[in-house]
């Protein structure tokens, strides 16, 4: 018998909110874990009693789950999450983007990222080109984004274990920078890491961490921006989860911190991994101790 | 589906925005070439324009229409699904009989009025291809629910299990021929909706009604600055966006609503309605209600 995990999914009721949640149900119902309905309500914006209505009303469906539950908090929104998350160790915590508003937000500051910034707990995401369509259930093929091997392996692990539960293909994907990319800038980042700067020293790499890993795996590599290339990558090998380490999945700039493009690029489920965290392994191995 | 009066902007803008600011620029940039560097050739004049406009309007009305269409057809289809699963469930309770010293009748009639709950929502997850595996363990249990996850087409395998208890009670004389007859109209009627559902979900509208309105209308909202700027000059680019806006309002709420099956907030409320017959069906069984009704959320109800 699996273990049961808790997802936890925090919902401001938007449309990227709908479109996310079947898959995750579907997920839970994989996993056999308790999923968790995190609404928070931030008084200067609406009342208690106006977000408990929501909060019943959203995604019905689960009334019929037996393993769910609603929560509602009060406050702001990125403290109570995080203040949740960090109750619940080793839960997933699934985060939807925000709508798009049609204009740029250079100031906006992303609950999302800060939160898969701060804390230590895995998130679920997709990206925005996935708005307005519906989200695929059927994982066969689980990719991994493996950027630089300061990101640690935490991620890759995470994923051929998840492949390996659903009989899924594993497919390790990575992007080199190409020669028109390469710029002063790009130059002095590749001092302070070890990142494959060629494809066949890529090839290497990767083949030598997927040998360790004892799954079915299958390595794509493209040369150039990954913020173009990545969504290519994905397209080519058919995966519809895409598990990448915490550190390539964010990006710096001056305000703070945002998803990283390539997945705000990708029509398909991302889980972030932090450092040193556990989510499908623990539950794997607790699964072959109790056999 | 939307149930409020007023549409918010939040929602138009982030569809409409790349292509009017587009818009804008350019016809701002013809209103200042024309009026500021005297570039007269660009002024077109503006009756062509109005018999161009007039054929749009008319093959984006019968775009819409059919769009509509599509759309009303779907909320019809789940409006008989709702009479017929009240129908379903009171010939369940009504046509069986019951025997006092027997609980096995009873057990029939609640097993039939469970799984035509489980049609309904096998069916809405069937159509916005959603996993209704999660939803069966709080109708039917964890045995039938595992038996289930074997078949692909589950909204018929249900409807085939209907017919098998109905069988049951017919072979076992609590169910006689002409009132299993009956009975088994109903079964016809609830697949026949699953088909006429199935029917709007796998044929698009021909893509002839959605791509050449697409085009015409961008063609069109491209030249309309061309036919304005002799009359109104600098103001050109203002008048020729709202113009703009108008025809790719219409044609954007076409494209929306012509797939009512997929978790929008453009689709047949089908949790809303689902909701309401598993209620109802419950009430007529006797059980104390714990589910409550869906409400919108915004003005916004799925």
């Amino acid at each position: 018998m699996r273990n049961a995990q808790q997802i936890v999914f925090a919902t401001n009721f938007s449309d990227a909110c709908y479109r996310a949640i079947p898959a995750v149900a579907s997920w839970m119902d994989t996993l056999k874990a308790k999923l968790t309905i995190l609404h928070v309500c931030d008084p200067k914006k609406g009342s208690r009693l106006r977000a408990e209505t929501y909060l019943k009303s959203f995604f019905a469906e689960a009334d019929l789950f037996g393993n769910c539950e609603r929560v509602l908090r009060v406050g702001d929104p990125y403290r109570e999450i995080a203040r949740f998350a960090s109750k619940n160790p080793g839960s997933l915590l699934v985060l939807p983007p925000s709508d798009r508003v049609g204009f740029p937000r250079p100031f906006h500051r992303s609950i999302r990222a800060r939160l898969l910034k701060e804390h230590g707990c895995p998130v679920w995401t997709i990206g925005r080109t996935s708005e307005g369509k519906g989200m695929n259930h059927a994982e066969e093929h689980i990719a991994c984004w493996i950027e630089k091997p300061e990101d640690g392996l935490t991620h890759v692990r995470e994923a051929a274990t998840l492949a390996e539960r659903r009989k899924a293909v594993l497919h390790l994907l990575c992007t080199v920078p190409s020669l028109e990319d390469m710029d002063e800038g790009a130059l002095g980042r590749s001092l302070d890491s070890t990142r494959p700067l060629g494809a066949e020293y890529a090839e290497s790499w990767m083949t030598s961490i997927a040998d360790t890993l004892g799954v079915p795996y299958d390595i794509h590599i493209a040369l150039g921006n990954a913020k173009r290339e990545l969504p290519k990558l994905l397209r080519q090998s058919g995966s519809t989860v895409l598990l990448v380490s915490r550190d390539s999945a964010l990006q710096h700039h001056m305000f703070g911190v945002k998803l990283h493009p390539a997945l705000d690029a990708c029509d398909h489920a991302v889980i972030c991994f932090p450092p040193a965290c556990r989510l499908f392994v623990v539950t794997l191995n607790r699964k072959v101790e109790a056999a | 589906m939307i149930v409020r009066d007023h549409l918010p902007w939040t929602r138009i803008w982030p569809q409409t925005a790349v292509r009017i600011l587009l818009l804008f620029v350019f016809d701002f940039t013809i209103a200042i070439l024309y009026s500021t560097f005297h570039m007269k050739f660009l002024a077109l004049n503006g009756l062509p324009l109005s018999a161009i406009a007039s054929a749009l309007t008319i093959f984006l009305v019968f775009r819409t229409n059919a769009a509509y269409a599509r759309w009303w057809e779907a909320r019809q289809l789940w409006g008989s699904l709702v009479n017929t699963s009240r129908s379903i469930a009171r010939q369940a309770l009504t046509f069986i009989q019951s025997d006092p010293n027997d609980s096995e009748p009873d057990r029939l009639k609640r097993l039939v009025v469970l799984h035509q709950i489980a049609f309904v929502h096998a069916l809405r997850c069937h159509l916005r291809k959603q996993n209704p595996f999660p939803e069966f363990q709080g109708i039917l249990g964890s045995e039938i629910t595992e038996e289930l996850r074997n078949y692909k087409n589950v909204p018929a395998v249900i409807n085939l299990k209907i017919g098998k208890l109905l069988e049951e009670a017919h072979s076992r004389g609590l169910l006689d021929t002409f009132r299993w007859t009956a009975f088994d109209e109903n079964l016809n009627v609830l697949s026949n909706i699953q088909g006429a559902c199935e029917r709007i979900k796998n044929t698009p509208i021909p893509r002839q009604f959605e791509y050449f309105p697409r085009l015409l209308v961008n063609i069109f909202c491209w030249i309309v600055p061309f036919g304005l700027v002799a009359d109104l000059g600098l103001l050109t680019p203002i008048a020729s966006s709202l113009i703009s806006f108008i025809f790719i309002a219409v044609e954007m709420v076409g494209r929306e609503i012509e797939t009512p099956f997929e978790n929008t907030v453009h689709d047949i409320p089908m949790t809303n309605l689902s909701r309401t017959i598993e209620m109802n069906l419950r009430e007529q069984m006797g059980e104390k209600l714990q589910l409550t009704e869906v409400k919108p959320i915004e003005g916004f109800v799925y």
